[in-house]
């Protein structure tokens, strides 16, 4: 199996996008910036919402049974699941009680986290997915790279090549006016023939029993307006207290994601369609776990904005499907771990460690700082790879006696002196080259300080 | 059962309590407004036409309205009770619907579909137009959340036509909703 290094050198050497990912990626950061400038009171609204969300987060309990009650007198069928299998399964026999042959699906990263789509399909259902992104990803049979932009790894010529092939829109046209009008075109059919709609969720409100979904595309109005059922996906920790708490959170949400002022559409769900059936299907596939974990438990808290992956080096250069998780980038990062150690133990260590995921997030989470403390755990844990262990180890001697320390002085200058041996010991000199030594070490000058003023 | 299972781990692994923080009204507010929504639906691609009362829009819109234009008003509720399913709205070619509150530091009109038969016209249509009373124009999120109806069985800030960019970062108006939205200010 190949480590997230390794993708991302492909992404970077083999697939030639990296350039314009990173300025694209880098252009939807800049628009984030100039959406914050326009409202004073931004730090205040981060921090109010990291309190909101640490608050819920230490009340969840009580959160969740008081939401449950809600949804059931608004007449919402609300359902628990553990693990993705139980999730899955729920949705299925919703399916089959209705007799349901099409699906119509808006967004969420918590189903592509149970593989949804896969457990419906093997059960003999059609799944379209209808946010454009998601659509392009889907029928390119991957998953998303991001989890905002879920195609921006594909070019305007890859799409017109796809969209050719299963739309049978003009060879060669790639305007996104044009292919994203055979997309409308196409999904109206969808819409308009589904027996079920299945969305994400952005906000749960216990208070009221009702939950959010922030689009810009309409798809999940659509999708819910049309269908008899729908069946709203979310982890346990999309809950917060009160409708007056949307405040907070709907002004940080779109201008930290795209830079928009507000989503196109905020929508507030309490009740089923006239004639129809709604359903809500918590999960918690290791939430409460983490919820045990000082060190990450804020983690939970993230809103699923994107914007640590826009600002992040590694993640506008390597692209999102270099960190073979559900959720890529800072916040995947942190969170891969926590689900599996084994599968996601390279991601903490992609990390510069600049911080500057850090100072973005909508929510005050301290993902570098949870980065740093999983390659603690991950070390401790007999992840590392033995050569990286050994070094390590060579260098904690090394730093420890004033003896060996001064003999490796020694050999750093000659090393600099051979560049192509420092690009050879190690994957960091390829692209960089060694700073000159200075001629005298700061030892030898203190040295000869303390004999001139001896003398 | 699951629920008894994931409560016992929340309970065994939630932190101590920690306080919820009260909401102080720090939003942002505006000298002007009004001229602060204009600005806002400009930046969402909305349009903006002003009239003195709705009878005076709807008059001046029936006049211009074409024959082959398939309109839904949502203040002509007995006529929308007759309507059977969501899908028979599928050639709509206006919307026209009342907001309750309107936003000026994003553009966003609040809709309330609680008294509604139907929710579909309002993406199924081509184009939305909303009209809004300019004394329902408030400065920021948090006071429209303090005019809402919490319990709206369905209701939805609107900021404009659906758009997307999910092709190269290329801005298209007119993803799966609407193409168009006309915001019809009351400035009487």
């Amino acid at each position: 199996m190949t480590n997230h290094a390794q993708r991302a050198s492909a992404f970077i050497h083999q697939s030639g996008k990296s350039p314009w990912h990173d300025k694209a990626l880098w252009h939807v950061r800049t628009n984030r910036d100039k959406a914050m400038a326009t409202i004073p009171e931004w730090e205040q609204l981060r921090e109010t919402a990291q309190q909101i969300k640490a608050h819920t987060a230490s009340q969840l309990d009580d959160y969740l049974v008081q939401f449950e009650a809600n949804c059931k007198s608004n007449g919402v069928h609300l359902h628990w699941a553990q693990t993705p299998d139980d999730l899955n399964k729920i949705v299925l026999d919703i399916a089959r009680a209705k007799g349901a042959k099409h699906i119509v699906k808006s967004k969420s990263m918590l189903t592509e986290e149970c593989h949804l789509n896969e457990a419906l399909e093997g059960a003999g259902l059609i799944v379209t997915d209808t946010d454009l992104g998601e659509r392009i990803v889907q029928l390119r049979q991957e998953p998303p790279s991001h989890i905002v932009l879920p195609a921006i790894h594909t070019t305007k010529e890859e799409i017109g090549e796809l969209f050719h092939k299963h739309f049978a829109s003009e060879k060669g046209n790639n305007d996104p006016t044009y292919l994203t009008g055979i997309a409308r075109k196409a999904l109206r059919d969808d819409f308009l023939g589904a027996d079920i709609g299945i969305t994400g969720v952005n906000f749960a409100i216990a208070e009221t029993g009702g939950i959010v979904i922030c689009t810009n595309e309409g798809n999940a109005d659509l999708g819910t307006a049309l269908p008899p059922v729908h069946i709203a996906c979310m982890g346990i920790e999309k809950l917060i207290p009160a409708i007056e708490h949307l405040g907070v959170f709907t002004r940080l949400l779109a201008r930290s994601a795209t830079g928009q002022a507000i989503t196109t559409y905020t929508s507030h769900f309490h009740k089923p369609r006239r004639g129809g059936e709604m359903h809500i299907v918590m999960l918690d596939n290791g939430r409460t776990a983490l919820l045990g974990e000082p060190e990450f438990r804020a983690a939970l808290s993230c809103i699923r904005c994107g914007a640590c992956m826009n600002t992040c080096p590694v993640f506008r250069h390597g692209g999102g499907h270099s960190y073979g998780a559900t959720i890529p980038g800072p916040i995947g990062s942190t969170l891969g771990p926590s689900q599996n150690i084994k599968a996601h133990q390279s991601l903490p260590f992609a990390c510069t460690l600049c911080g500057s995921c850090t100072a973005v997030c909508p929510v005050n989470i301290d993902l570098h700082n949870q980065l740093l403390t999983w390659r603690n755990r991950i070390a401790k844990a007999g992840y590392v790879p033995l050569v990286k262990r050994l070094t390590m180890k060579l260098f904690g001697i090394t730093i420890a006696s004033p003896a060996l320390y001064g003999l490796a002085n020694c050999f750093i200058k000659v090393v600099a002196k051979v560049p192509v041996l420092y690009r050879n010991l190690t994957p960091w000199g390829k692209q960089r080259s060694m700073p000159v030594a200075a001629k005298k070490t700061f030892k030898t000058m203190y040295v000869e300080r303390e004999r001139e003023q001896l003398k | 059962m699951s629920k008894a299972e994931i409560i016992a781990a929340i309970q065994k692994n939630k932190p101590p309590l920690v306080p919820l923080p009260a909401m102080v009204d720090y939003g942002i507010t505006y000298a002007d407004t009004l001229s602060q929504f204009k600005e806002s639906l400009t930046s969402i691609h909305a349009l903006l036409e002003t009239y003195s009362s709705v009878d005076n829009f709807r008059q001046t819109f029936t006049k211009t309205d074409q024959a082959n234009n398939a309109v839904y008003w949502q203040m002509d509720h007995q006529a929308n009770e007759t309507i059977n399913m969501p899908h028979d709205y599928a050639h709509l070619t206006h919307a026209i619907y009342q907001g309750c509150v309107a936003v000026a530091e994003n553009g966003a009109i609040f809709i309330d579909f609680t008294n509604e038969a139907h929710r579909s016209p309002f993406v199924l249509a081509q184009n939305l137009y909303i009209i809004i009373d300019q004394k329902h124009i408030v400065d920021n999120m948090h006071q429209a959340y303090g005019k809402i109806n919490h319990q709206c069985s369905y209701g939805v800030f609107v900021s404009g036509p659906s758009k997307t960019a999910d092709i190269q970062q290329s801005l298209v108006i007119g993803a799966h909703g609407v193409r168009s939205l006309t915001v019809i200010l009351i400035d009487n």
